[in-house]
């Protein structure tokens, strides 16, 4: 049997307003919630006035112990706090920056309630910290003249893996791979003097050191190639700390607008590493 | 002239989806009880045990940094909770057909020039539509649980969201064909809706660090067994890997799961329907 067809009615009593008020007050109630603090991290240092903040005891440019020049991160930290009207109290860590495991650090929350001083962005420091956005990119970088390429080197390399947390059995292989000759040596100056002497044709380090290092010899500071991967440097913060990660976030912003982090990374020589 | 009309039949089926999709949404949003629930829903298990179990599931533990997986516990549950809102809503709208069948509605559509299926379609349109409306209202406290969202996200959240709702509403309907009173329904909030939730992962993370032996040491293998076959597992997993971008099974499963459900629940719904 066939059916008959259904005839829309021409006019039809559409939902009013009305219906939606309580939908609406519903989502204002759950917007509203979203502005109350789900952690007391920021309410603890406000209530103390004081930020302590992890750190390896030195890992240059961000951390030098110079107390002309305490080092980038110091400084940023140290506007940071006078900012939010803080005291900024420096935890040294020398495991920090010595080895790439975090759980060799045995940092917790009693000693600090950020870390810093070159805590780069990657999924394993991010499966145990929270990080604010990056201001900074490292990786591992080789210095030689202008005209010379990473490939077409064939002389031997100077190697300073100095306090950095970058993967040195990579870079071990990737040179053997290359059958490149290794000259390792114990400074960053040692790199630049072993270059104007001909020691080695090439200088190999972590970014920031080599660019803070190399700044005004002439010769040409690059990151080296893949699959060697540039790494973000933030601030670490411990997990479900949102308070204090927001508002440090909101000063970050200020003064990266404010050109301070600019100034800054020049004053260290650091500008080319520079995240924007 | 035949050809149109088909058109005007089709036309014609289509304006009765409207009409019945527009009546199970109107009458949702008159709903106070459901909108309450909805509403609470989110406050309470994000806003309170999000916040209350959060320092238990931070990444450190009384003076040892443990390696944990990256995600707070206000954001592992906050997926969880949308699939939540989504899960009683889709089930409570089904208990509609039970109230059309106690008052005559029912009859009156059927009998009318309608396509039984059409009825059915329109029905589980409206109840999809109501527990994406719900889910959203969980997005809302993204902010609050430290849900970084970004337009792509929501986009895909609200599409899984739509299938997910279509086949939960679809159960709904199969469940509610078999219930004589509302008063029987109510025990599927109990013996169904929480049983689903609480096994499938969604207030406790099986560690996909962890191969399944390890796991089998964490957990009594049969509560790991009845996490991988609860098909909502997969559900809240999908919207782990949408919203906090960390899935515990391969991302696509989700999504395969998602979709025979939707499937296959409709099937289900249509023979079902076709008793009352």
């Amino acid at each position: 049997m066939a059916r008959a067809s259904i005839v829309p009615p021409k006019r039809h009593s559409s939902v009013s307003a009305r219906t939606f008020l309580p939908l609406a007050v519903i989502f204002a109630v759950l917007i509203g919630a979203t502005f109350l603090p789900p952690d007391s991290s920021l309410s603890e240092v406000d209530r103390t006035g004081r930020l302590s903040v992890c750190m390896p005891d030195a890992y240059p440019p961000l951390v030098t112990g110079d107390p002309d020049q305490p080092g980038f991160d110091v400084e940023l930290l140290q506007a940071i706090t006078d900012r939010l009207g803080w005291r900024l109290n420096i935890v040294s860590n020398t495991a920090m920056g010595r080895n790439f495991n975090p759980r060799t650090w045995r940092i917790n929350r009693a000693q600090c309630q950020m870390l810093a001083g070159g805590i780069a962005l990657n999924p394993t420091t991010k499966s145990f910290l929270d990080t604010s956005n990056p201001y900074l990119e490292t990786g591992w970088a080789f210095a030689a003249a202008p005209d010379i390429t990473f490939k077409e080197i064939e002389g031997p390399v100077g190697v300073f893996v100095g306090l950095t947390g970058l993967d040195r059995i990579a870079l071990g292989q990737f040179l053997r791979e290359r059958d490149v000759a290794v000259v390792i040596v114990d400074s960053a100056n040692a790199l630049v003097s072993g270059l104007e002497d001909g020691a080695f044709l090439a200088a190999i380090t972590e970014a920031l050191l080599a660019e803070h290092t190399f700044v005004g010899t002439g010769y040409a500071i690059d990151f080296m190639p893949p699959p060697f991967e540039q790494l973000p440097l933030g601030l670490g913060f411990w997990k479900g700390d949102l308070t204090l990660k927001r508002k440090i976030e909101v000063v970050l912003d200020e003064l990266r607008a404010e050109q301070f982090i600019d100034a800054l990374a020049s004053e260290y020589g650091i500008t080319d590493a520079l995240q924007h | 002239m035949a050809m149109k009309e088909t058109t005007s039949a089709i036309f014609g089926q289509m304006y009765g989806v409207y009409a019945i999709w527009l009546r199970e949404v109107t009458r949702a949003l008159r709903d106070t009880g459901q909108l309450i629930g909805g509403v609470s829903r989110p406050l309470l298990w994000v806003v309170i045990l999000g916040i209350g179990l959060n320092p238990y599931f931070r990444g450190e533990v009384y003076g040892e940094v443990r390696f944990v997986v990256p995600y707070t516990y206000l954001q592992f549950i906050f997926p969880a909770v949308v699939v939540l809102n989504i899960l009683y809503t889709s089930i409570q709208s089904a208990v509609s057909l039970i109230w059309d069948r106690e008052f005559g509605f029912l009859r009156e559509v059927l009998v009318s020039p309608m396509a039984r299926n059409m009825v059915l379609l329109g029905k589980i349109l409206g109840g999809a539509t109501t527990a994406v409306v719900h889910g959203c209202m969980v997005l809302a406290l993204a902010r609050f649980a430290g849900v970084a969202l970004t337009w792509v996200d929501v986009f895909q959240a609200l599409m899984l969201m739509f299938v997910l709702a279509f086949g939960l509403t679809s159960f709904g309907i199969v469940l509610a064909v078999h219930v004589r009173g509302f008063e029987s329904f109510g025990v599927f909030s109990n013996a169904v809706i929480l049983p689903l939730y609480f096994t499938a992962s969604s207030i406790f993370p099986l560690d996909p660090a962890l191969t399944r032996a390890q796991m089998l040491v964490a957990y009594p293998e049969w509560l790991v067994l009845i996490v991988e076959l609860n098909p909502l597992t997969y559900a809240i997993d999908a919207m782990r890997g949408i919203l906090i971008d960390f899935n515990q099974f391969d991302p696509v499963l989700g999504l395969q799961v998602v979709g025979i459900m939707m499937v296959s629940l409709f099937a289900l719904a249509l023979l079902a329907f076709r008793k009352v």
